[in-house]
């Protein structure tokens, strides 16, 4: 393990002179040469020519005196967020080499605040996966310990992080997403409030649980990233009102300030080391001074099968666009309702396929109530019962049930899969942020804990997330 | 008991518009049963609760309701002026075919 700048780190240094973008990005390119015959975390990356000149362009810029808020910082895309100058597939053959014809509101306003976008990020194939092995363009490995898993279904945007092939990156968090490969990659991701950020251009997999989230290697530098990408866009009917939240200047909470809440029974789902790193950086939170306890919350033992009800529901509805005739993967068949079936056949991987066929049972006649509309009503539950503890603290729970698993142990068994979303599926059910950070390694791979907090409550939980960050002095890490 | 699930997985299939290749049918008949009994454990949770359905986490503030604000988006916005044509619809293909 090593350190190396983050987001913050380099515009200091850039605004003083004493790094220059081209010498950064270099050094990045560097990094991704290394890595990615391992790691697998990018789908297609920008021309190293393209990259290098952006970064001198940025350079001139903050010798000008005229450089913008992510003036040569090197983000790297999710590969289902659209982008008009490089492909967009989310991992799935159904859509390579798709380019769409615009680029999503928050590439816009990354490119419009001087980030430099050097490619696009590695996921399970529509993001419908936890552990980043269900890519049609094959697994994405932990930088950390190359036969793992990075947590998916954000699995590349974890990954460069970890092995510093990107600056900051964003994923898109439906259950966990982006939460996921921060725990198992040491690094920082956010959900943020549902309609903070537009979703606008991201393809979509569950409309009313996802958002599109930054990952980093610091509280800090998500907090510059949230800040850039935030607010409301009239081209996303789910986006709030509201202007992107003030964040970055933030300070580190006052640990008597803090008030913490786990939810009661919920971290013994955990295997022992997590629960241990978790209960020790509680202990350490409140020999601080801050106020830990435990909160009664009904419901959300049952989260994980409503959240994944609704989840394949909306999947289903979402996948029907895929009929062979819009997007690049085509039928053969003369008769048209087999087309549609071939194009859909080749182009979808197992695990999209199964979770579309099972969207279509909870939503069929007979069931429709029995499954759909029961997990509607315990939704209602659930973030009820989030908005009120929220109002009163700050939950904490680990970020994940198990430590990074190893490359096909989870997949075999769709109830193992789907059980390492347990604790992350709550914030999306509820529509509050989310934040996951490092709590401690174990034999060294790391391990993450989640805050959640009441809607708009970012601010609280960056402030939170910087005094953790003092206490575990677990920042900017890299693997290697 | 699996045949009655590989005939389920049959009709969704069909109903989704979805070939299954190889032995995925086989493997599909397996999974689909594992995950719909463990997906009806959501019932038992609500026995004896009250609670309405909730599909949308700002409900209380959705602007798609009667009343609600909600202002057009404009086409030429959403997708580049050069792409409408003077009566305000949309130009198909976006791209020149060569």
């Amino acid at each position: 393990m090593h350190r190396t700048p983050g987001i913050a780190d380099l515009l200091y240094a850039y605004a003083n002179g004493d790094m220059d973008p081209v010498e950064h990005a270099a050094r990045v390119l560097e990094e991704i040469r290394r890595w990615e015959p391992k790691v697998n975390a990018f789908i297609s990356l920008e021309d190293p020519e393209l990259v290098l000149e952006a970064a001198e362009d940025a350079g001139k810029r903050w010798k000008r005196g005229e450089a913008r808020p992510l003036e040569g910082i090197l983000v790297g895309v999710k590969d289902n967020i659209s982008t008009s100058f490089l492909p967009t597939t989310a991992a799935s053959r159904m859509l390579d080499p798709y380019v769409p014809p615009y680029n999503a509101t928050v590439v816009d306003r990354l490119l419009e605040r001087g980030a430099i976008i050097h490619g696009k990020l590695n996921l399970d194939e529509f993001a419908m996966g936890s552990t980043g092995e269900f890519s049609a363009f094959g697994p994405t490995r932990n930088p950390w310990s190359l036969d793992r898993v990075p947590g998916g279904s954000s699995s590349g945007s974890g990954a460069c992080l970890a092995y510093a092939g990107c600056d900051g990156a964003l994923g898109s968090d439906t259950g966990g997403s982006v939460r996921l490969p921060a725990a198992y990659t040491a690094t920082v991701g956010l959900k943020p409030t549902y309609g903070l950020v537009s979703r606008r251009g991201l393809i979509p997999y569950g409309n009313s649980l996802e958002q599109i989230s930054p990952m980093a290697r610091s509280v800090r530098d998500v907090a510059l990233l949230l800040e850039a990408i935030a607010g409301w866009d009239p081209g996303d009917a789910t986006s709030l009102r509201t202007e992107a939240p003030s964040l970055s200047g933030l300070k580190p909470a006052e640990p008597g300030e803090v008030r913490v809440c786990v939810p009661r029974g919920l971290p013994e789902l955990a295997e022992e080391p997590v629960r241990k790193a978790f209960y020790s950086l509680l202990e350490r939170l409140e020999s601080e001074g801050a106020s830990v306890g435990e909160v009664e919350m009904r419901g959300v033992e049952r989260a994980l099968p409503a959240y994944y009800t609704i989840a394949l529901a909306e999947a289903a509805s979402n996948l029907a666009r895929y009929d062979g005739t819009l997007y690049p993967m085509r039928g053969e068949s003369g008769e048209y309702w087999r087309y549609i079936a071939q194009a859909r056949g080749r182009g979808f991987g197992f695990e999209v396929k199964k979770r579309i066929l099972m969207g279509v049972y909870v939503l069929s006649e007979g069931y429709r109530d029995e499954y759909y509309v029961a997990a509607t009503r315990l939704r209602r539950l659930v973030r009820d019962e989030v908005l009120r503890a929220t109002r009163g603290c700050i939950l904490a729970t680990p970020a994940s049930p198990v430590m990074p698993p190893r490359l096909g142990e989870r997949i075999g068994d769709p109830l193992k899969l789907y059980a390492m979303d347990a604790y992350t599926v709550i914030a999306n059910l509820a529509g509050v942020p989310a934040l996951v950070q490092p709590a401690g390694f174990h034999e060294g791979l790391p391990i993450g804990v989640q805050f959640m907090a009441g809607r708009l409550g970012e601010p609280q939980l960056i402030r939170l997330g910087l005094l953790v960050e003092e206490l575990t002095g677990l920042a900017e890490v890299v693997a290697g | 008991m699996n045949e009655d699930w590989c005939s389920t997985v049959d009709k969704l299939s069909a109903l989704a518009r979805l070939e299954l290749g190889g032995d995925e049918r086989e493997r599909m008949c397996r999974e689909v049963k594992v995950i719909a009994e463990y997906l009806r454990g959501v019932g038992e949770a609500l026995k004896g609760v009250e609670a309405e359905p909730l599909y949308h986490v700002w409900e209380e503030e959705s602007w798609l309701r009667p009343g609600g604000e909600r202002e057009p988006v404009d086409l030429a916005w959403v997708v580049g002026s050069d792409r409408v044509d003077e009566e305000g619809r949309l130009k198909v293909p976006w791209r020149e075919v060569k």
